[in-house]
């Protein structure tokens, strides 16, 4: 018996719920695009970093701060915000970002010159944020470090205007430090998701919304639909970078239920699209079957292969097929 | 950390209070219902602080919004509030009547039965905000202050909305007992209450205690009272136990235990909440019926 992530608030079925999620993505593929192109541009070419690292007694900040480097990274002078993915305690299990993975990028980025660096998360079910930091050993590590942590489920808030409109919403309130910093790093775990397919560096920025305005579980993002509130919050808050904990990752029934996957690596990028979509392929999903993905490829990123410039490592050390629940089975990739 | 504990506590949140006369969830932040309301409550349980904030909070239509610069109401925490301010002899400027008739008005939205899950989508109680589901904290702290409203001034409340609110946590309980946010089972998966929530749900349904779910979920409670060691689980738990007069010592002193980091990270809510539980020696005023 495990806490799940599930918001059976919609009263579907998970197939109902997958369909009417999908509507208004639907509604965009065929040409009513709700967001206005000119304030988006895809890069031609699209950077993404796969770096080794077979468990979790690796070097992050020399990991990461390789990545940075070979990714031409710039956050000198900037105030770097971290986001990892942390929703539920459990031992033995791979549901957040690994602390060390998180404290080894602190330090990767104050050496890389950053002014700051702070990490934040608001966890969607528990809202408890003491309990997971100590829960997850994370507290420790940004005590040794003395990195500042901000509680995102209750920061102030600024009421937002979102720049897509895939969820129907005008705006949202979001938290203040968030909006301030200059230079926003999603921080993933690497899952297979039971609503989503996968949920990675875009996904993770459920985590950005506010519990004490929404609630906890943040119940107006599964109403409006997950892979539309993926697209909406990540066109407004336009995060600058993403590193995805893929070291032990999770397959099954995620992003809470599944199994420990060992995958050996850390993925790094610029466009949270690109990163994604590699993931996905690293992991055995086709990208252009999951409709988030699909549709943040036209305006927020690359997700065509061709489109994606591999650092680091190549894609084949990685590649495997993830198990996915029955529903997803459908979105794998075909392998040539 | 001494016995003076209480004191400790009481500093951090006078040194944390805003210009407005409330708190914020951390220090140089602005002003926030929940933890003005806790702080409110440990405060006056220690020193009479003056509750101004509380009095004067803005509201629509009845409901406490949750900010004090505006923004939306927040049923969980106007519940909370109302019982804060009965138990400091606070009244509202607008009137703790209208309060509790605001809290009235609203109810969460009834949906279809779910195959996910064996939940019964259709109980209507009380959602975070207006026109959303229901869930489990905004119905106890709203559940919880209604039947302190009408035991403490003898004042009708709509009976049937208490009824439903009950029907609907006894129907959200986790099989082992206890509660999380809301949902018990999903995909044929029993889910894992949470000690705080389990907590909060209890002091809403102490008085149906020979109910088998209650009863369950107290026992529950008692045999997990110090598994997640924060102040807020911990704080919640030893109100909870003891207003259902189960033992409550160990609690006690895992809370004094856990101070030093609950007190580090800062959160106004999780101190004031700490620092009212172990200071109501006698009782839980503010939540016992």
């Amino acid at each position: 018996m495990r806490s799940r992530s599930s918001d059976l608030s919609r009263g579907l079925s998970r197939r109902q719920f997958l369909g009417a999620m999908s509507t208004p993505l639907l509604a965009a593929a065929c040409g009513r695009r709700p967001y206005d192109p000119a304030r988006f541009q895809v890069p031609a070419l699209s950077p993404v970093g796969l770096f080794p690292a077979a468990d979790y007694a690796a070097d992050f900040e020399q990991i990461i701060g390789r990545g940075l480097r070979e990714l031409g990274v710039d956050v000198r002078g900037r105030r770097v915000f971290l986001k990892p993915n942390m929703v539920e305690y459990e031992s033995n299990t791979a549901i957040n970002t690994h602390p060390l993975v998180v404290a080894g990028a602190a330090l990767a980025f104050r050496a890389a010159g950053a002014a700051a660096v702070v990490v934040g998360e608001g966890p969607g079910h528990r809202r408890d944020i003491e309990y997971l930091l100590t829960g997850t050993g994370l507290y420790d590590h940004l005590r040794e470090h003395r990195i500042r942590f901000v509680d995102l489920n209750h920061d102030d808030v600024r009421p937002v205007a979102l720049k897509s409109r895939f969820t129907g919403l005008d705006a949202l309130a979001l938290p203040v430090e968030l909006l301030q910093a200059d230079f926003i790093v999603s921080m993933p775990k690497l899952k297979t998701h039971h609503w989503a397919g996968m949920t990675a560096g875009m996904k993770n920025f459920f985590g950005a919304v506010p519990g004490a305005v929404y609630g906890w579980p943040k119940n107006i993002l599964h109403v409006k639909g997950i892979e539309n509130s993926i697209i909406d919050l990540n066109a407004t808050i336009r995060p600058h970078f993403s590193i995805v904990d893929g070291v032990t990752a999770m397959e099954g029934d995620g992003p809470i239920m599944g199994r420990p996957r060992a995958l050996g690596m850390i993925a790094m990028g610029a466009d949270l699209v690109a990163v994604d979509a590699t993931c996905a392929r690293v992991i055995g999903l086709d990208p252009h079957k999951m409709p988030y993905l699909e549709e943040a490829g036209r305006f927020l990123g690359n997700v065509e292969a061709r489109r994606i410039l591999h650092r680091g490592e190549p894609p084949s050390r990685y590649e495997t097929t993830f198990d996915v629940v029955d529903l997803f089975k459908g979105i794998r990739l075909e392998r040539s | 950390m001494s016995s003076s504990t209480p004191t400790d506590l009481a500093d951090i949140l006078f040194r944390g209070r805003n210009a407005d006369g409330g708190w914020g969830y951390y220090p140089g932040k602005s002003s926030r219902l929940e933890p003005t309301a806790w702080a409110t409550l440990a405060l006056h349980n220690t020193t009479s602080q003056d509750a101004a904030a509380l009095r004067h909070w803005p509201s629509v239509h009845g409901l406490l919004l949750e900010r004090a610069e505006g923004g939306m109401p927040n049923i969980a925490f106007h519940g909370l509030a109302l019982l804060t301010m009965q138990a400091c002899g606070v009244q509202h400027e607008a009137g703790n009547a209208k309060l509790v008739d605001g809290l009235q008005r609203v109810k969460g939205i009834k949906l279809p039965p779910n195959p996910n899950s064996r939940q019964d989508n259709t109980l209507q109680a009380w959602s975070w905000f207006p026109d959303t589901f229901s869930w489990v904290e905004p119905t106890a702290w709203s559940t919880l202050s209604l039947k302190k409203w009408a035991k403490t001034t003898g004042s009708h409340v709509n009976a049937d909305r208490l009824d439903e609110a009950e029907r609907m946590l006894i129907n959200r309980s986790c099989r082992v007992g206890g509660w999380n946010y809301g949902n018990p089972d999903a995909l044929g998966q029993e889910l894992r209450p949470y000690v705080p929530t389990t907590a909060i749900a209890l002091l809403a349904m102490q008085d149906r205690r020979t109910d088998p779910v209650i009863a369950r979920s107290l026992d529950y409670l008692e045999r997990y009272a110090t598994s997640e060691r924060t102040g807020t689980a911990l704080a919640l738990t030893l109100l909870a136990l003891r207003t259902c007069g189960r033992p409550s010592s160990s609690v006690r002193a895992a809370l004094i235990e856990q101070l030093p980091i609950t007190m580090d990270l800062g959160n106004h809510m999780a101190i004031a909440l700490a620092a009212y539980a172990l200071s109501s020696e006698q009782g839980n005023h503010a939540f016992t019926l």
